[in-house]
C-alpha cells in the first residue's frame, strides 16, 4: 500500500479518526474497568476501616464533620463503640491521608496511612512508627492533643523525620477533634465543641441512627 | 504566607529536577552551557505557566462537567503540543528577538515531561487556578534554578581531567547526585 | 527474517537506559526498590508492546506531517488503558507509581522506538522490538532498584540480607539515584570499551 500524501484533507480526516477510536477505545476500557476500580477503592477504604475500628463493629455510612468523612461503628445491637474518621494533613511531602479509629470512650484505637509522599525510608516509616516504636495507640481525647516529644509531648518522632511526625500528630489531633465535634451533636445537652472534657463518656449508651453495614458509597 | 511556602517548596525544598526527577532529559541533554540553559529555562517557564492554566481550564470546565476525566492524559499532551507550536508561530511574528533566543528549544518541550507532570500534579493537588499557575512558575524557576547551577558545574568539569569511562553521562550523572545531595539541605533531614 | 534479533538488540546493543541512555525520569524516579523498579518497566513494556505494533500497522495510513501528533495520540491512549488497568487490578503497585504511570506518555523511549522502528518495519518486527527494548528497559530498572535497596535497606525484593541500621539511606533517597545510575553506566562504558 502506499503511503497517504500530506494533503490537508488527509491529515486532517486521518488525525480525526485516530482521535475518535483512540476515545472510543478509553470509554469502552474505561467503562470495563470502571467497576473493578470502584472495587479496588472501596475494599481497601473498608480495610482500612475496619482495622482502626474495636473488633466486630458494624460500619455506617459515611457523613460529613468538619469538612472529613466519619464512619460511625455500631454493635449487633446498634450502640455506638466507636468512629473512624478519615482525615487529610499537610505532611513534608505533600497531603497525607489517614485513616484514625476511636472507640466510645475517645481512647485512640488504631490509625493507617491510605496515601502519603513522605521520605522513602525516614518519613514513610510514619506507618509503623506509632504504633511499634512509639505507641500511639489508647491515647484518649480527654487528655488533650497529642504532641512529640520535642514540643513538649509524650511521643517519640521518627528518627530524622520530625515534619512528617509533627504532621502525623496534627492529623490524630484533627481526628481527635472531629470525634469531639461528631459526638456533640448526639448529645443534645452538651455543645462542647473543644478537644474536650467529659463529652465522651456517656456516648456509650446513645444509639446511632446510621446503621446501614457496609455500603459506602461511592 | 501560603503563596510563598509553595514558591520556597518548589524551588528548593521539592525541586522539580534534583527531588522529583522530573525533566531528566533536557536536565543532562542541553545543560553543557549556561546559556543554552537559560534558554531552555526561559522556554520552560514561558510553556509551562500557559500550559498549566489551559490544561486547568480543560480540566475544570470540559472535562469534568463531562464526566470523561479518563481522557485527562491524551487532552493534555495534545493541549501541550499544539501550545508549542502555537507559542512557535506566535514568537516568530510578533518578537524575532525571543524567538531566536527560544526557538530551539520549543520543539523540544512537548516531551519534556516537566510540563505534562505539572498540569497532571495540580489536579492531584487539588489546587486552585492563582495557586496552579503560582505552582508552576515557581517549578519552572526550580528547574532553571538546577539547569544553570549544573551547566556551570559541567562548564568547569570540561575542562579537568576525568577518568576515560567516567567521561560523559556517568561524570554527568554522579555531578547530579552530589548536586541533589546539596539540595537535600534545604528539606533538612530532620 | 530473524525475529530474535530485534529481542536481544534491545536486551543488549540498544539497551535503552544503559546504552541509548533514554527514558531517565522513570529510570531515576521509580526505582526506590527492585519491585517498584520491575513494575515500572512492565508498564512500559505494556504500552511499547502495543504502541509499537499499532503504530507499524498504521503506518502507510498516516501523512507525515502529522505522524508525531499522530504517534501521540495512540500512545497516549494505550497509556491511560494500562493506567485504568493497573489502578483495577493492582491498586498497590499503582499507589507507589503514582504520578510515573501517565508520564511514559513523553518518555522519550516510547515515541523514539516508534519513530526509528515502528515506522520502518512490519508489525510483527515492531512488536518484537516492543518486548525486546521492553525487557532491557524493565532488566535495567530492576538492576537499578535491587542496587539502590540493598544499599539503602538491606533488602531485595523485601527479603532482609543484613540489619537495617547498616542501610546507606541516601541511596534510596534522590542523589542515590543519580549516583548509582552514574556508576552503572561508567563501569559498562568500561566492559564495553574493552
Amino acid at each position: 500500500m502506499k503511503k497517504l500524501e500530506s494533503t490537508f484533507a488527509n491529515m486532517f480526516i486521518v488525525l480525526t479518526v485516530i482521535s475518535v477510536v483512540a476515545g472510543a477505545g478509553l470509554a469502552a476500557v474505561f467503562e470495563v474497568t470502571k467497576g473493578p476500580i470502584a472495587e479496588a477503592n472501596l475494599k481497601k477504604q473498608q480495610e482500612a476501616i475496619a482495622a482502626v475500628l474495636p473488633e466486630g463493629a458494624q460500619v455506617g455510612e459515611a457523613s460529613k464533620v468538619n469538612g472529613n468523612s466519619v464512619y460511625m461503628a455500631t454493635d449487633s445491637k446498634g450502640a455506638f463503640t466507636g468512629m473512624a474518621i478519615e482525615i487529610n494533613t499537610n505532611g513534608f511531602g505533600g497531603n497525607v491521608k489517614m485513616m484514625v479509629g476511636f472507640d466510645a470512650k475517645g481512647a485512640l484505637v488504631d490509625y493507617s496511612i491510605l496515601e502519603m509522599a513522605e521520605t522513602p525510608g525516614l518519613g514513610s516509616k510514619m506507618g509503623e512508627w506509632f504504633r511499634e516504636k512509639s505507641d500511639i495507640r489508647g491515647a484518649l481525647i480527654s487528655d488533650g492533643e497529642v504532641k512529640v516529644s520535642k514540643d513538649g509531648g509524650k511521643y517519640d518522632a521518627i528518627t530524622a523525620a520530625t515534619i512528617s511526625s509533627r504532621a502525623f500528630m496534627a492529623g490524630v489531633n484533627a481526628a481527635m477533634a472531629t470525634y469531639t465535634a461528631a459526638t456533640a451533636g448526639m448529645i443534645p445537652t452538651d455543645t462542647t465543641e473543644n478537644c474536650g472534657v467529659g463529652d465522651t463518656t456517656s456516648v456509650d449508651s446513645i444509639k446511632v441512627e446510621t446503621t446501614k453495614t457496609e455500603e459506602v458509597a461511592q | 504566607m501560603k503563596i510563598f511556602l509553595i514558591i520556597i517548596s518548589c524551588i528548593f525544598v521539592n525541586n522539580i529536577v534534583l527531588a522529583q526527577f522530573l525533566g531528566i532529559c533536557p536536565f543532562l541533554g542541553v545543560s553543557k552551557k549556561i546559556d543554552t540553559a537559560i534558554g531552555m529555562s526561559a522556554a520552560v517557564l514561558f510553556v509551562m505557566t500557559i500550559a498549566t492554566i489551559v490544561t486547568w481550564l480543560i480540566y475544570t470546565f470540559v472535562l469534568i462537567p463531562l464526566g470523561v476525566d479518563y481522557l485527562q492524559t491524551i487532552s493534555y499532551i495534545l493541549v501541550i503540543a499544539f501550545l508549542v507550536q502555537m507559542v512557535d508561530i506566535i514568537l516568530k511574528k510578533i518578537s524575532p528577538a525571543l524567538y531566536q533566543a527560544l526557538g530551539v528549544f520549543l520543539p523540544l518541550i512537548t516531551t519534556n515531561c516537566t510540563i505534562l507532570g505539572v498540569a497532571i500534579m495540580v489536579i492531584q493537588k487539588n489546587m486552585g487556578l492563582l495557586d496552579s499557575t503560582i505552582f508552576a512558575v515557581a517549578t519552572s524557576l526550580g528547574f532553571a534554578v538546577a539547569m544553570v547551577l549544573f551547566a556551570g558545574i559541567r562548564e568547569q568539569l570540561a575542562l579537568t581531567k576525568i577518568p576515560e569511562g567516567m567521561k560523559g553521562m556517568p561524570i554527568a550523572l554522579i555531578t547530579a547526585g552530589l548536586l541533589a545531595m546539596a539540595f537535600m539541605g534545604f528539606s533538612g533531614v530532620c | 527474517m530473524n525475529y530474535f534479533k530485534p529481542l536481544v538488540n534491545g536486551l543488549v546493543k540498544e539497551n535503552p537506559t544503559f546504552v541509548l541512555i533514554l527514558g531517565m525520569c522513570p529510570t531515576l524516579g521509580t526505582t526506590t526498590s527492585a519491585l517498584n523498579g520491575m513494575g515500572m518497566g512492565l508498564a512500559t513494556m505494556a504500552v511499547l508492546m502495543c504502541t509499537n505494533t499499532v503504530i507499524s500497522a498504521l503506518k502507510n495510513l498516516i501523512p507525515d506531517q502529522v505522524r508525531i501528533p499522530s504517534y501521540i495520540v495512540v500512545i497516549a491512549a494505550f497509556v491511560t488503558i494500562v493506567q485504568m488497568c493497573m489502578q483495577a487490578y493492582m491498586p498497590d503497585l499503582y499507589a507507589t507509581l503514582g504520578l510515573f504511570i501517565p508520564l511514559i506518555v513523553v518518555n522519550c523511549i516510547v515515541l523514539g522506538r516508534a519513530e526509528a522502528f515502528a515506522a520502518k518495519n512490519n508489525p510483527l518486527m515492531s512488536f518484537m522490538d516492543g518486548v525486546g527494548i521492553g525487557l532491557g528497559f524493565t532488566g535495567a530498572l530492576t538492576i537499578i532498584g535491587a542496587i539502590r535497596e540493598l544499599l539503602g535497606t538491606g533488602c531485595i525484593f523485601g527479603y532482609n540480607l543484613y540489619p537495617e541500621r547498616f542501610g546507606i539511606l541516601v541511596f534510596v533517597l534522590a542523589p542515590g539515584a543519580f549516583l548509582t545510575l552514574g556508576y552503572l553506566i561508567a563501569i559498562i562504558n568500561k566492559l564495553r570499551a574493552k
